[in-house]
């Protein structure tokens, strides 16, 4: 029993641990050379969505984040059985972007737009924090706010979709907390 | 036993009150916010919905850990979206109740770690 117990523990390492590889060995095509460019990562989000509708499941058309110029915004629509979107939007994930957007997206330098970025900071200084009047990203409202990222977001999500309605519902901020 | 009108209200009242208790409300599985300790490091974990969007939230509280954590959230049918990665940022993600209810934000310190509902 205890044999039996140590072989599926070793089995579940492994598997785990090839999903890794395998994400690795998938998306090398950008990884490659240490550089994601612009181009491969949109491409990267292009075959994630080519992915997902080939298993039947429509997305709407990415969009450039207001957020931080960098990240493309959108969401897939969800349908069919739970069980089934789980495993493709997974394998999907894994093979296409789950590298790619975090390597691209973070080696980038983030500006907000500007019609976002003075809206937030009325938001974020009707909150009662004081901004030094030269943040340009969620990162510095963040510092501006001692680090609490929780208003600032709130602001930054509700003035975005106020500015932007046609944001998708799901919408990714990253910051750096100092 | 007869009981009277009032007492049959009250009852009915009781029940009725009983049976919304035990209801899980829209935020009742979110919420649940918390720092998650490792031996390398800590992050704060939280979730929750402010009357229009639903958000979960990743920090880096302290520590070396290595690898990257991500972030989700896991909707009430079971249906999981797509799992978002950071390296070194920490992250907030919020999404709109256009395709139904969030039930729990989800939280991984690393690839392969254990997930953190919160």
């Amino acid at each position: 029993m205890q044999w039996a117990a140590f072989v599926g523990f070793v089995l579940t390492a492994v598997g785990s641990c090839s999903a890794s590889v395998d994400a690795e060995q998938a998306q090398a095509w950008a990884l490659g050379d240490g550089i994601v460019t612009q181009e491969e990562y949109h491409t990267a989000v292009d075959r994630f969505i080519a992915c997902m509708r080939d298993a039947g499941f429509e997305s709407t058309k990415p969009i450039v984040s207001p957020i931080d110029g960098a990240t493309l915004l959108y969401d897939v629509i969800p349908g069919g059985d739970p069980a089934a979107w789980n495993e493709t939007i997974d394998r999907c994930n894994t093979h296409h972007v789950s590298r790619i957007e975090p390597a691209y997206v973070e080696s980038q330098d983030h500006v907000m737009v500007a019609p976002l970025r003075q809206a937030v900071a009325g938001c974020v200084t009707s909150k009662g924090f004081k901004l030094a009047g030269e943040e340009r990203n969620a990162t510095d409202f963040v510092a501006a706010a001692g680090g609490q990222a929780r208003p600032v977001m709130e602001c930054v999500v509700e003035m975005a979709r106020e500015l932007f309605p046609e944001l998708p519902s799901d919408v990714k901020v990253l910051y750096e907390t100092r | 036993m007869k009981l009277g009108i009032r007492a049959r209200a009250g009852v009915i009242l009781a029940t009725t009150g009983f049976m919304i208790a035990l209801l899980p409300s829209q935020a009742s599985a979110l919420g649940d916010n918390r720092i998650v300790y490792r031996s390398c490091g800590s992050n704060y974990v939280a979730s929750g919905f402010n009357g229009t969007n639903y958000w979960a939230q990743t920090d880096r509280v302290s520590g070396t850990c290595a690898g990257r954590f991500s972030l989700n959230f896991e909707m009430s049918d079971g249906r999981w979206m797509a799992r978002t990665y950071y390296n070194r940022y920490s992250a907030y993600r919020t999404i709109s109740p256009t395709f139904g209810n969030v039930a729990y934000g989800l939280h991984w310190g690393c690839d392969n770690c254990n997930v953190t509902k919160t």
